[in-house]
This record gives structure tokens, C-alpha cells and sequence, in this order.
């Protein structure tokens, strides 16, 4: 009886504002407010509220036996916070319903996971505390920034109490093996979440796309398909950006009706349910080992770090960011660690004119240059921020 | 397929972008069909490898053959209007397709495609409204409205000449077709410029303007900006190549903005010394305030120079790896120079990837190619 585990990724990034090399030295505000309340207005509006509460009413009607995961990262919660608290208090009467659970992440969506275990980790408990503090609960299970595992990411997430992660059912580690198991590292610290990549794209991706022989996508036939695999897997894991609905997918394609009418669809066939990502890793045992030296990520065809880290101007942002890791004083440590949000990167990636429509989503750069020069003017800035004030130590 | 192409200029007697435009096109297109070149009057060109007819074959008295922008004589007009008269004394064939090349030629076009009555085709590289930035000479925007009109069809070269040609000249959207300029992409001579080179021995970062010395082409606004480059980077110069009917104005802007020490003028330049310049600087601007095609920003690239453009510079419609700022946003222009001489690392990747780009988007053989399916088209 396979469980169906849905996870959905809800993060928004502090956008920068153009920053030109005559702000350096001058500005020391980097973010663009105005441009990050206008996109979450409208993100709020098309997809948080219809959806949070379509599921709230799913799970009331299916006596809680829908079930959801969140990753939402701290960095979207601050500007919740800031500009709709009432999306907060929604997801808190979700967490009251037991059929919602809270997936660890790294607060600023960050990419420190490759740069500093300290500060990945110091992240990693910031956001868990954060958690802690909104919803009360505790998370067991680990999502990273765009779903980034590589073995060593065992080690450190153990270390922070962690049960399991969550990643990329990627063909090329697991070959002729199934996503649709439970795995673990190699030194079996934790259990391994596969995306079942064909299932969730066909939901979030291919949902509206016309030339696909199977358009149009009904919950019917999808439950149908999820069926298909009773007997030959335990999980079923539907992970996806959560923007899907009302905003990758308009509401003209159908997918709240889809996303309506799926819960009942599924449960309606015996052997399917819905499960909490905690629950699963309870239920299953592992069926072998998920292993990866280099990083893989869910992103793109290549499902590795190359559109974050695909180009010499997007390497040396990172280098140079954490290079003045140790010499970030506590008032300047937020605006750093803001500047660590993958997204950032994710603009100055120059292979995007085949993967182009997914990539130009939100972006406020005309082009990959443009992003890089403006970030570039900031670390300039935060550069100078950080040296000792000389004319200040001399007065004193 | 017999094209008859209504010429003006062919390198190296040239005054610009366009008769290098010329020459590549008439090349490419003559391997595919039957092509003859013609020129007003008898020029001192080098071999080609298409047929060229002179409409006259005496050498006229060449002065003032390019002033065809200002100002413009009575001379050239008598020879634009007596251009198609003397092509039909002097051509022995029957061409199925005139093609012309911009104003000057337009008469001509329109006459021969009466007289034969075939099909006239008028390539726009740029229309007297973005010339001089929407203050056109009377008699030049006359002829053009007129002629536009009465052509078959028209060619311009970007989509920006598209919509002035429909919005400014109310030219009827049916009629027209964009055919992208190609470029030659080769490695060519250059003779080093030492002065150039002492100064980059000295750190000194050298940007550069190529282009006529005129409004549409904006190197007013390249000299607006030098105080603020300056005071992020002492260490540029500023090389303008090029010569035109503003370089009174911008020598007296220069010394006004107390920048006079920091700009070279270098007026025209051909070939290998052009190429020179390109090869010693270190950033090309290109801040036109229309410019249909351009080719400068091209063989910049060709010349492995980064370059940044404005925005209604037309190339950039067609390329992405490309940095792009409003010509009049001259704090922005700044802002893109300095940011560039100072990161090395991004300098690299982006001449890299913009190089890459152009190369594929940009080829004569297969501006040929379109043309030849236009003309097609057009036959049936």
C-alpha cells in the first residue's frame, strides 16, 4: 500500500535593489522592499490564500486523512511576517490539524550547505527554532535549498537531531532502482526521500502543456497512475514548488480543481493513502543505499549545482561571500546570510536559454550580467562595512 | 534567379556600415543566384566577386560624394534621379528582382521596377528619422515617404526600422520584411596603435566610441559620462573614432566637462587601423540613440573587445549575452563601464559568451538565404 507523500516548497527571496558601483561605500540598504512586497502581494493573493485554505477544507473533509508537508524557509516567514501576517495565522491553524508537518530547511535558502558547515548548521537550527516558536513543532525531516544532498549532508543533519532528508530520485545514482522506496547513506546516519521526478513534473510542470499526450491531467487519472504502483513501492513522493498552483499553473489550466478533487480520487482506491514525511520513515524500512559524492539538486535537466554554480562569475559571488565569513560582525550577519539565498545566483546563470522560461521566473535582471554586477557592487560594499573604522580607532 | 542590385558605395570606398553591408550581401547572395552590382558612378573599388556595372563609366569628380547626408547638393540629387536612366543605357539583361539599398537608391528602385515590371525591393539599413533623431532633413524624408510607398516592398534591418517605418512613414505592415544583417566573422590584419599600447603599459583602461560624429549615434553622451567614469577609475581614456558634423560640439563638451585631456579623436578610420584601435582598447560603448543595425558592435566583438550598448541599439534585439542601458541614463552608462574594467573575472565570461552568441546569430550566408526565400515568396 504505497503512501503518497507531498511536499511543497514555499520560499521567496529579499530581491536586491540596483546597486551601482556609486552606491558602493554610500548605501548600505541592498534590498529592493518595494519589488519584494509587490511579487509576494501577488504570490499571496494567486496562490498562498486559495491554496492554504483549499487544503485546510481537504483535510477537514477527508477527516484529516489528506495530508501535506511544508518546506518554507525563514526568509519568507520574515516577510510574511513584515506584510501578511495573515498568511501566518493560516498556516498555523494548519499545524493544529495533524495532517500538516513542518520539513526542516535552511533559514535564508541558503547555499551554505557548500561553503561553511557552521554556518549551514547555525541556519539549520535558527529555522528549526523558528518553527519551533510558530507552529510548535519540532521538525524530523530535512528538505535543502533546491533539495542539495551529497553524502556529507548525512553527517551534518544528523548531528542536528534530523531522522531523514528529503532529495532528487536521480537516474543516474539510482540506475535501475526505483525512487519509490526508502534509502539511506552509506553509513546509514539517515533515511533518504526520493522525488519521484516523473509524477511531480507531470503535476507542476506538464499540468497545462498542451502538446502532452496526456492533457489533460484529471485527478482521476493520476490517481489511477499512483495506483499502478501498489506492489512495486512504498513512497510516492510528489515534491514540488508550491507556487504550482495559482502561479506556475493559472487557475484557467484547472489545477485547483485537480488539487480539489485528487484527495478523494486517491483515497477512494484501498490501497493508496496520504502520510506525513515523519510517518514514512516510521512505516518503511530502508531498501538501500542513495549515495552521491558530488551534489545533486532537483534542478533542470542535470539535476546538479550548475545553475547555481555553473559559471565563473557565479563561483566567484560565493568564494568572495564567504571568504569574509569570519570577519561578519553580529549586526551585519542577516544582511550576509541574505545574500547567501540561491536565488541570487540562480539570476546569474547564462545556460538559460534552453531551460530559459523557468529560469526568467520573477527575475528582476534582463540578463545573468546584470545580476552579477549589481551583487558584486554589494559584496564591495559589505567589504568596506566590515574593515575596522580607522578613522574612528585613531579618534578614540 | 537575375537580381539586379541598386548600389551607392562598396568598400574600401566607403563611408560607413553600409557599404561593407553591400559587399558581403552581393557576395553570398552570388553564389546562390545571378547578381549584378551597380554604382552611379565609376569608383575606385577593389576586386569583387560579383559583377559590378558604373551606371557612368568616367570617374566624376568624388568630392562631396558622401555628403548625401548634409549638406546635400544639387549634384547628388541630379545624380539620384538620373541614376536608373543611365543604369538602363548601360544594362544589356532582364532582371527579375530590383534591390535597392536606402534613400538614395530609392528612386532608381522605383523606376526600374516600373520599366521592367518586376518586383523592387528596397533594403531600409536606416531611415532619415533615426538618422537624426527624429529631425529629419525636408527634401531626404520627402523623397523617402514617397518612394517607400511606391516600392514593392521593404527590407529594413531590424524590427526597431520596422516600427518606424510603420509609424513614422504609415507604411503598411503587408509589405514588410526584416532581414537581420549578417556579419564576416574573421580574423583580420591590425597594425598595433603605440600610443594606445604605452598607455595600457602605464595602467591606464581604454574605452572606445566607433561611429559617425553625429546625434543618432550619441557620443555626446559617452563624453557626459567621462566625470563620472573618472571618479571611480582615474586611470581611463577615452578613444573616439569617427568623424561627423558634431565633433566642433563635442570637443567644446569635452572641455567644458574639464575631461579635454582624457578624450582622443582619431577621426575616420579604415581597416587594419580601425582594427588596431579595437585590438588596444579594453571596452567598446556604443550609445546610439537609433541605430537600425549596427555594425560596430559586431566587430568589436570580432576584434575580441567586450562591448555594452544601449538599448535602441538594433543588434541588441537579437542578442541576450548582452549588457544594455537607456542612452540617456548616463549615471547608468558609468555605473556599467566602471563595473566592468573592475571585475575581471565576469569581463571574460561575458566577451566569451557574447562572442559565442553573435557568431551563431549573425552570418551573411544565412541573411542570403532569407532573402532568397523572401524574393520567392514575393515571385509567386
Amino acid at each position: 500500500m504505497p503512501s503518497i507523500v507531498f511536499y511543497f516548497k514555499i520560499h521567496q527571496p529579499e530581491r536586491l535593489k540596483h546597486y551601482t558601483v556609486f552606491d558602493i561605500g554610500q548605501d548600505p540598504n541592498y534590498f529592493d522592499d518595494e519589488r519584494n512586497k509587490f511579487y509576494l502581494d501577488r504570490i499571496v493573493s494567486k496562490c498562498y490564500i486559495p491554496t492554504l485554505n483549499l487544503i485546510k477544507d481537504l483535510i477537514k473533509e477527508t477527516n484529516g486523512r489528506f495530508k501535506v508537508n511544508f518546506g518554507a524557509t525563514g526568509i519568507l516567514f520574515d516577510q510574511l511576517k513584515k506584510w501578511h501576517p495573515e498568511v501566518i495565522s493560516l498556516f498555523k491553524q494548519l499545524s493544529q490539524t495533524n495532517s500538516v508537518e513542518f520539513i526542516g530547511e535552511t533559514y535564508y535558502h541558503s547555499l551554505s550547505c557548500l561553503m561553511s558547515e557552521r554556518d549551514f548548521k547555525e541556519q539549520v537550527i535558527l529555522h528549526k527554532n523558528l518553527i519551533k516558536k510558530l507552529f510548535n513543532q519540532e521538525p524530523q525531516v530535512f528538505s535543502n535549498t533546491e533539495l542539495i544532498y551529497f553524502d556529507q549532508i548525512a553527517d551534518y543533519i544528523k548531528d542536528l537531531g534530523f531522522k531523514a532528508i528529503l532529495t532528487e530520485g536521480v537516474d543516474r545514482i539510482l540506475e535501475w532502482r526505483s525512487p519509490n522506496f526508502i534509502y539511506n547513506d552509506p553509513k546509514e546516519k539517515i533515511k533518504i526521500l526520493l522525488r519521484n521526478y516523473k509524477l511531480s513534473d507531470d503535476m507542476s510542470f506538464r499540468f497545462s502543456a498542451k502538446w502532452w499526450s496526456e492533457w489533460p491531467l484529471t485527478a482521476d487519472k493520476f490517481a489511477s497512475w499512483l495506483e499502478a504502483y501498489n506492489g512495486n513501492g512504498e513512497v510516492i513522493n510528489l515534491f514540488m514548488d508550491f507556487e504550482t498552483f495559482g502561479e506556475h499553473q493559472w487557475p484557467e489550466t484547472g489545477i485547483f480543481d485537480f488539487l480539489k478533487n485528487l484527495p478523494f480520487e486517491v483515497l477512494k482506491r484501498k490501497d493508496l493513502e496520504f502520510s506525513l514525511a515523519s510517518e514514512v520513515i516510521c512505516k518503511y524500512p530502508s531498501r538501500g543505499i542513495f549515495s552521491s559524492f558530488s551534489p545533486v539538486t532537483w534542478a533542470d535537466t542535470e539535476r546538479d549545482l550548475t545553475a547555481w554554480l555553473g559559471n565563473e562569475m557565479q563561483k566567484e559571488c560565493l568564494e568572495l561571500l564567504f571568504s569574509i565569513e569570519k570577519q561578519i560582525p553580529f549586526y551585519l550577519k542577516e544582511t550576509w546570510r541574505k545574500l547567501q539565498t540561491a536565488d541570487h545566483f540562480y539570476y546569474m546563470c547564462t545556460k538559460w536559454f534552453a531551460d530559459g522560461d523557468v529560469h526568467k521566473y520573477f527575475n528582476p535582471y534582463d540578463n545573468p550580467y546584470e545580476a552579477y554586477l549589481n551583487f558584486r557592487n554589494i559584496i564591495e560594499d559589505l567589504k568596506l562595512r566590515i574593515k575596522p573604522n580607522v578613522k574612528i580607532y585613531i579618534r578614540n | 534567379m537575375k537580381v539586379l542590385m541598386i548600389g551607392w558605395e562598396l568598400p574600401p570606398f566607403n563611408s560607413g556600415g553600409l557599404g561593407v553591408a553591400c559587399f558581403y550581401l552581393a557576395k553570398e547572395l552570388n553564389k546562390k543566384i545571378d547578381l549584378t552590382f551597380t554604382l552611379p558612378i565609376k569608383l575606385p573599388i577593389k576586386e569583387t566577386p560579383f559583377k559590378v556595372l558604373f551606371a557612368e563609366n568616367i570617374y566624376e569628380k568624388l568630392e562631396g560624394y558622401f555628403s548625401r547626408y548634409y549638406p546635400i547638393s544639387d549634384e547628388t540629387l541630379n545624380l539620384i534621379f538620373t541614376y536608373a536612366e543611365r543604369i538602363i543605357k548601360n544594362y544589356k539583361e532582364r532582371p527579375e528582382i530590383i534591390h535597392g539599398h536606402d534613400w538614395f537608391s530609392a528612386p532608381a528602385v522605383y523606376f526600374l521596377q516600373k520599366f521592367y515590371k518586376v518586383n523592387g525591393f528596397l533594403h531600409v539599413h536606416s531611415t532619415e528619422v533615426e538618422r537624426t533623431s527624429n529631425n529629419p532633413h525636408p527634401i531626404i524624408y520627402q523623397i523617402e515617404k514617397e518612394y517607400f510607398q511606391k516600392i514593392n516592398y521593404l527590407l529594413p534591418v531590424s524590427d526597431l526600422t520596422k516600427e518606424v517605418l510603420i509609424k513614422a512613414y504609415n507604411i503598411n505592415e503587408d509589405k514588410i520584411f526584416v532581414v537581420p544583417n549578417g556579419f564576416e566573422w574573421s580574423k583580420n590584419n591590425f597594425k598595433i596603435v603605440d600610443y594606445l599600447q604605452n598607455l595600457k603599459k602605464n595602467g591606464f583602461q581604454i574605452i572606445l566610441f566607433v561611429g559617425r560624429l553625429t546625434l543618432q549615434k550619441g557620443p555626446d553622451y559617452l563624453i557626459r559620462a567621462i566625470p563620472l567614469v573618472k571618479s571611480k577609475l582615474p586611470k581611463t581614456k577615452f578613444v573616439f573614432v569617427g568623424a561627423g558634423d558634431m565633433f566642433p560640439q563635442l570637443v567644446s563638451l569635452a572641455y567644458q566637462l574639464k575631461v579635454s585631456e582624457d578624450v582622443i579623436f582619431t577621426s575616420f578610420l579604415r581597416e587594419e587601423n580601425l582594427f588596431g584601435v579595437y585590438r588596444s582598447c579594453d571596452l567598446l560603448v556604443v550609445p546610439s540613440v537609433a541605430d537600425p543595425f549596427g555594425l560596430v558592435p559586431l566587430e568589436g566583438l570580432n576584434n575580441d573587445l567586450p562591448i555594452i550598448i544601449s538599448k535602441t541599439t538594433g543588434v541588441g534585439y537579437y542578442l541576450n549575452h548582452i549588457l544594455k542601458f537607456d542612452f540617456w541614463d548616463i549615471k547608468e552608462m558609468a555605473n556599467k563601464i566602471i563595473s566592468i574594467l573592475k571585475y575581471e573575472r565576469m569581463k571574460k565570461t561575458y566577451l566569451l559568451n557574447s562572442q559565442k552568441e553573435a557568431r551563431e546569430k549573425f552570418c551573411w550566408s544565412k541573411t542570403a538565404d532569407q532573402l532568397i526565400s523572401i524574393y520567392k515568396k514575393c515571385l509567386q
